[in-house]
């Protein structure tokens, strides 16, 4: 064939164009897969999802803001393009969820969201639609909220685990359990609590997953807490609790909260009588020596970091529906504003999270592919770099 | 001034030899970096034969490494400004400099080029996608198409 009539398929090795797929978005991927069959089997093969997660995620600049519109729906913002192109997605929640008052947002890990609505939680990763549901009805959770609820992943086990621990008023004791979407079951742990966390402010607590554990905001809001400030860390390899500390100018501020920001925990404190936000991160994971002051941006909520140093925050206003984000650098100055407002976020106060979209399958689902694999209804061009990328 | 730059000899598929300096492709080529580094390449008779790589292509390449060695202090916006310009060329152009630069291991130059093509292929419709990468036998069926095409709509 002569070269200027050849196409992408016929010049590029198949491992080029992997590498190439491997850099685009989640959702473009679905797409993709039609666009030939060397592409289809490129994106199909059962470890693109994992490189394809860990590419991404590496380059944190895919992050997805996830928010409830009403009862059915919800918005997926496509955060760094927000301020050039807005890209507000709708997306249909699994039909299983009725949202009530009480639904919320715990929280997300490769792809997943973490919903909750009484008596259950609901898995879902909104890209490729895949979800499952949970019941929690069974366990004797207090009903003061006094709850901490976790969602990771462990790489060692290869499970996604939800974590929920409270203390039992009744016995005077904490207690910790957790599913296993593996086993597909809920399991009774037994971990020591660090001493000085040994009791919390009865309040309703998301834990941030990073590097294979939970993390957990303990923060004294008034002499009742009896808790020394730091951050809780439950290692869901180990089992185990562990603690660091949170910067020494932090101590006594309020209210603070803890996020991660491009691969770090990071801390931000809404100065409110100063109208600012103060935006700590922690650069290296567990060294506290190492907590920054980064940030300084004006009244609102950081969500994610952008082209490495910039900061993508939501600024209030007096009335929750007239959010919009706005893109700070590192000297805090206002370099973009999303057109405002987004839309009317009704639930907004208690449903939303970060996200980074991913093709990443449930351990059920996997379980589903090797059977159809066996059976030989799909099948795969190995390529002997897909596991390396 | 210090003793003159050492250069290295590069030749392409079609023979044509490209002296450049040593240090520009140390800097940006692992696989040139490790030749030198081994003492595989020796400046008084070798040249380093790039059999898959052609003339235009190498002297693209060359440009690319030369200014990203003496632009690297200029501001971000300026290099993005150069890079989008130096990849301002026809599909076949952007495949071959892929290519080389996957050969020479050039690992900005392979970015640069990955987030172009995926800058490209983004939010499009397959159509679209297949004419801009010329992608005509796509390998499935009529059925299958057919199929597809019926399934997704909003796909194509």
């Amino acid at each position: 064939m002569e070269r200027k009539h050849m196409g992408m398929n016929d010049i590029l090795p198949p491992k080029l164009i992997h590498r190439i797929l491997l850099r685009v978005p989640a959702e473009d991927l679905l797409r993709l897969r039609f666009i030939s069959k060397l592409w289809h089997s490129l994106i199909s093969h059962p470890d693109f999802a994992e490189s394809h997660y860990n590419v991404i995620s590496a380059a944190s600049s895919h992050s997805h803001f996830f928010v409830l519109k009403d009862n059915t729906n919800a918005y997926c913002v496509q955060l760094d393009t927000l301020f050039h192109v807005p890209t507000q997605k709708e997306v249909s929640l699994p039909s299983i969820i009725m949202p009530r008052y009480d639904f919320r947002t715990i929280g997300s890990c490769r792809g997943f969201l973490l919903l909750n609505e009484k008596p259950n939680f609901v898995i879902w990763n909104p890209v490729t639609g895949s979800s499952k549901t949970i019941s929690y009805s069974r366990i004797n959770l207090p009903h003061n909220d006094a709850i901490r609820y976790g969602f990771g992943f462990d790489a060692s086990r290869d499970d996604y685990l939800i974590v929920l621990s409270w203390l039992d008023n009744r016995y005077n004791q904490h207690r910790l359990v957790c599913f296993s979407l593996r086993t597909n079951s809920w399991i009774n742990l037994d971990a020591a609590l660090p001493k000085s966390m040994c009791r919390w402010p009865k309040q309703k607590l998301s834990g941030f997953f990073l590097h294979g554990a939970i993390h957990w905001l303990c923060y004294s809001r008034s002499d009742e807490d009896y808790i020394d400030d730091g951050i809780l860390i439950f290692d869901l390899k180990e089992r185990s609790f562990s603690e660091i500390s949170i910067p020494k100018q932090l101590e006594g501020c309020h209210p603070i909260n803890l996020i991660v920001l491009g691969g770090c925990l990071a801390l931000y404190w809404n100065d409110v009588d100063n109208n600012k936000t103060k935006i700590w991160v922690m650069k290296e994971y567990k060294v506290p020596s190492s907590w920054i002051l980064i940030y300084e941006i004006p009244y609102g909520m950081p969500v994610c970091t952008s082209n490495g140093s910039d900061i993508i925050a939501l600024n209030f206003t007096p009335i929750y529906s007239k959010i919009r984000f706005g893109k700070y650098n590192v000297r805090g100055e206002l370099l973009n504003h999303s057109p405002p407002p987004l839309s009317p976020y009704c639930y907004f106060s208690f449903s939303f999270c970060v996200y980074t979209e991913s093709l990443l399958p449930l351990p059920g689902d996997i379980k589903d592919r090797d059977k159809k694999k066996k059976t030989g209804q799909e099948c795969f061009e190995q390529h002997d770099d897909v596991a390396k990328d | 001034m210090g003793s003159p730059v050492k250069k290295i000899m590069l030749c392409s598929s079609e023979k044509e030899i490209f002296s450049v300096e040593e240090q520009v492709m140390v800097q940006h080529s692992v696989i040139i970096n490790n030749m030198i580094e081994d003492g595989s390449y020796n400046h008084e008779e070798s040249k380093i034969p790039l059999d898959c790589v052609d003339s235009k292509t190498l002297k693209k390449v060359i440009d690319y490494c030369t200014h990203h060695t003496h632009h690297h202090n200029d501001n971000q916006e300026d290099l993005e400004a150069w890079d989008a310009q130096f990849l301002n060329v026809d599909s076949n152009g952007l495949y071959d400099l892929l290519m080389a630069a996957n050969y020479l291991e050039i690992r900005n130059l392979l970015d640069l080029i990955y987030g172009t093509i995926k800058n490209m292929i983004k939010g499009k419709k397959i159509d679209e996608i297949r004419r801009i990468f010329n992608i005509k036998d796509h390998g499935f069926t009529p059925e299958e198409e057919e199929q597809n095409r019926k399934e997704y709509p909003h796909f194509y």
